[in-house]
């Protein structure tokens, strides 16, 4: 991922959202781009390169998806910058829908850059009873066609050459035109045909009154028509399943059964696999059915804990570095939740109770975005959204946020207001547990029944919708309207699943671990020098009175920025009682993002609304503790 | 003629009139909706919910503010 600046693609890769234009990218290149069902992936582009046979290779740009070249949003005008430098243009249809595609391949090819069409998924045209005249095809729209399906890779190797054979635009392309018509700005001249009407058929274009020359989209339109009319031949086959599904998933009453079954369903999943993944058990309703012997849990004691044992020895069982390293001994034992060492707890934290739900979950949302349901639930929310300034597809980035907070934030891109970003992105950061702290969450809280964790996510749930509301009255600009093309639905591709997966959690790994040992290092600094006495002093009024905690809990508290994770599992040297354990849990789900989510919100909001988000957050967050404080006993009571 | 919100799901029309600025008009026509369009109303979502239809064999959402500025005329 780049930021923009002045790049010039030897090769763009355009197309709509959702025709499997990063998939083909990594076909293309070798690179991942992390590719899914949903509109809006792409938000930023990313880079890869295109090798030949003869070593000869080219720097392949990967757009984001865009319906048209209307800059009616961020991700539109990062592709128009892009196509102003563009050499080589490879626009991506999906085969199965010509129809929907072809206007925005006409608005592309009136760019008058080099250019090649590709119908990509055209296996599954092919399946669905589509046929496609290629040549005809070409003909009709005077460019290079081709077939591909770039999930088993049909067609990828003819394309590759048909690149490398096609005659690059000059280097200095955007000059050159910006001088010969006199353009101040190279976004105000999207729908000029910039070469005059005579190439553009004439049939698809207008003048408009200063004389520039604009694609007319209904002339557009039925132009598409007219070619689709003669290429295209459907033969009727009878309603496949998938088909049946999308109508019931978007019918009324029968859709709201489909998405309660999919998160139910989903939630099921997730829990099931990642307590298999911690403790090897297979449960099936409250049953252990089998144990295999292979739970992330039995591992680390059988290999971790010895070695950390005798390293303990070593260090003489106490000590500075004993308690830096190790941690406290429980009973002379180690003791992963509560010694808190840099070696014990740091890595058994992330890997053991944190790792299998950050995998579980994230198989489970790849599955869900590459099915394409997460759109209709988006169509099912928009009105209760509404009621919280937004609408249905906000709950997007919302739902990329249970997994962590920061592409959460960075996906509220796909949002065309600023002030629905601002809404969606500050509900993230205070209500949103991320995927680390509710492996934790659930694996303390849970160990007293579901009462308590139901609780946490309920009043989540109540802050996450209350604050919306709220906010709502505060935020001016009104609520864009939905409207949208909802993805056909598809069976998720086993390997693209799992190298997106392997994407995520590589880099969770990358970036937790770390992070993670240095917080548990630096923490354990501090104690030892008893730097924390001091804030537990100043922040005692609230955490003591407002919260009903004890004042050494403002600890976990600050941890909390750097890591939520390392936070909750401080808790538990403090022997906090469960009502003051739920108390805690919320609290730090929303007080201070972490520091990486901090980082990306300014990125996002800007430093000035992100204030007014921490303002808010603050606000939130020593009112709903003192309420939980005081709920909390009577619930579990 | 009805507009796209008060038509029935299941009922087919040809879209006659758009009541809206360039933009409204502008978003519409990347979805393909525009005069002279013929579109399926499939579905109408409880509580003010967004209007599901059908139009070159894809499906497209439009929330309940934007369907009461499309006015259709109905075909059987």
């Amino acid at each position: 991922m780049d930021d923009l600046k002045r790049v010039k693609p030897e090769l763009l890769l355009l197309g709509h959202p959702n025709v499997g234009k990063s998939v083909l990218f990594s076909r293309l290149t070798g690179v991942h781009a992390v590719s899914s069902n949903y509109v809006g992936t792409t938000v930023s582009y990313t880079k890869g390169r295109l090798t030949n046979k003869e070593e000869k290779s080219l720097e392949v740009i990967d757009a984001p998806g865009i319906y048209s070249l209307e800059p009616l949003d961020d991700a539109a005008k990062v592709a128009l910058e892009l196509i102003d430098d563009a050499r080589r243009i490879v626009v991506v249809v999906d085969a199965t829908h010509l129809e929907r595609q072809l206007p925005f391949v006409i608005e592309v090819l009136a760019q008058k850059r080099p250019t090649i069409l590709v119908l990509n998924m055209f296996d599954e045209a092919r399946h669905k009873g589509v046929e496609i005249d290629l040549e005809l095809l070409a003909k009709e729209l005077g460019v290079r066609v081709f077939a591909t399906a770039a999930r088993t890779g049909e067609g990828i190797a003819a394309l590759s050459e048909a690149i490398f054979e096609l005659e690059p635009a000059p280097e200095d392309i955007r000059e050159r035109e910006h001088k010969k018509y006199d353009l101040p700005h190279p976004l105000h001249h999207e729908h000029l045909c910039s070469h005059g009407c005579a190439t553009c058929t004439n049939v698809i274009c207008q003048q408009d009154t200063e004389g520039h020359h604009h694609l007319n989209r209904k002339k557009v339109w039925t132009r598409v028509g007219d070619i689709v009319s003669r290429t295209q031949t459907l033969s009727k086959k009878r309603h496949s399943f998938l088909e049946v599904l999308e109508d019931m998933a978007i019918h009324p009453l029968w859709g709201i059964l489909v998405s309660l079954v999919v998160i139910v369903a989903s939630f099921i999943v997730i829990r099931f696999l990642g307590e298999f993944l911690i403790t090897g058990d297979i449960v099936f309703i409250n049953h252990t059915l089998a144990n295999v012997p292979f739970g992330l849990d039995l591992l680390f004691e059988k290999t971790w804990t010895p070695l950390m044992m005798g390293l303990s020895h070593l260090l003489g069982g106490s000590g500075f570095w004993h308690d830096v390293l190790i941690g406290q001994l429980i009973d002379g034992e180690i003791d992963y939740f509560q010694s808190f060492g840099v070696l014990t707890s740091g890595p058994y934290i992330e890997i053991v109770a944190v790792m299998p739900y950050v995998i579980s979950f994230y198989l489970v949302m790849s599955f869900l975005e590459d099915s394409g349901h997460l759109p209709r639930m988006a169509v099912f929310l928009d009105n209760i959204m509404h009621k919280m300034g937004l609408h249905g597809y906000a709950f997007i980035p919302t739902l990329l946020g249970l997994g962590c907070n920061v592409p959460g934030i960075m996906a509220t891109r796909i949002l065309s207001s600023k002030q629905e970003r601002f809404i969606t992105a500050t509900l993230i950061s205070i209500a949103i547990p991320c995927a680390s702290l509710q492996a934790m969450i659930v694996g303390i809280l849970g160990k007293f029944g579901a009462m308590p964790v139901i609780f946490v996510y309920g009043t989540l749930l109540f802050v996450w919708v209350g604050t919306g509301v709220v906010l709502k009255f505060f935020v001016k600009g009104d609520i864009p309207e939905l409207m949208i093309e909802i993805p056909p639905y598809r069976i998720p591709d086993g390997k693209a699943m799992a190298k997106k997966l392997w994407v995520r959690l590589w880099a969770f790994l990358k970036e937790a671990m770390p992070v993670v040992l240095a917080s548990v290092l630096v923490v354990n600094l501090l104690f030892q020098f008893q730097a924390f006495d001091a804030f537990a002093y100043i922040f005692s009024p609230v955490v003591k009175y407002l919260w009903q905690m004890p004042s050494e809990s403002i600890v976990p508290l600050l941890v909390g920025f750097i890591r939520k994770d390392v936070a909750v599992g401080m808790f538990m040297p403090l022997g906090l009682s469960l009502p003051q354990l739920i108390t805690g849990a919320v609290v730090l789900a929303m007080f201070f993002p972490c520091v990486a989510t901090f980082a990306v919100l300014i990125k996002e909001l800007g430093f000035k609304d992100s204030l007014k988000s921490l303002a808010i957050m603050l606000i939130v967050v020593m009112l709903v503790g003192a309420l939980v404080a005081q709920l909390a006993p009577l619930i579990v009571a | 003629m009805k507009t796209l919100l008060e038509m029935e799901a299941g009922q087919r029309g040809e879209v006659s009139e758009i009541i809206g600025g360039q933009g409204f008009r502008k978003k519409l026509e990347a979805l393909g909706i525009f005069e002279g369009r013929v579109l399926e109303k499939i579905s109408q979502l409880k509580l003010k919910g967004p209007v599901v239809l059908r139009i070159d064999r894809a499906q497209v959402a439009i929330g309940c503010e934007s369907a009461k500025r499309i006015k259709l005329s109905i075909l059987e």
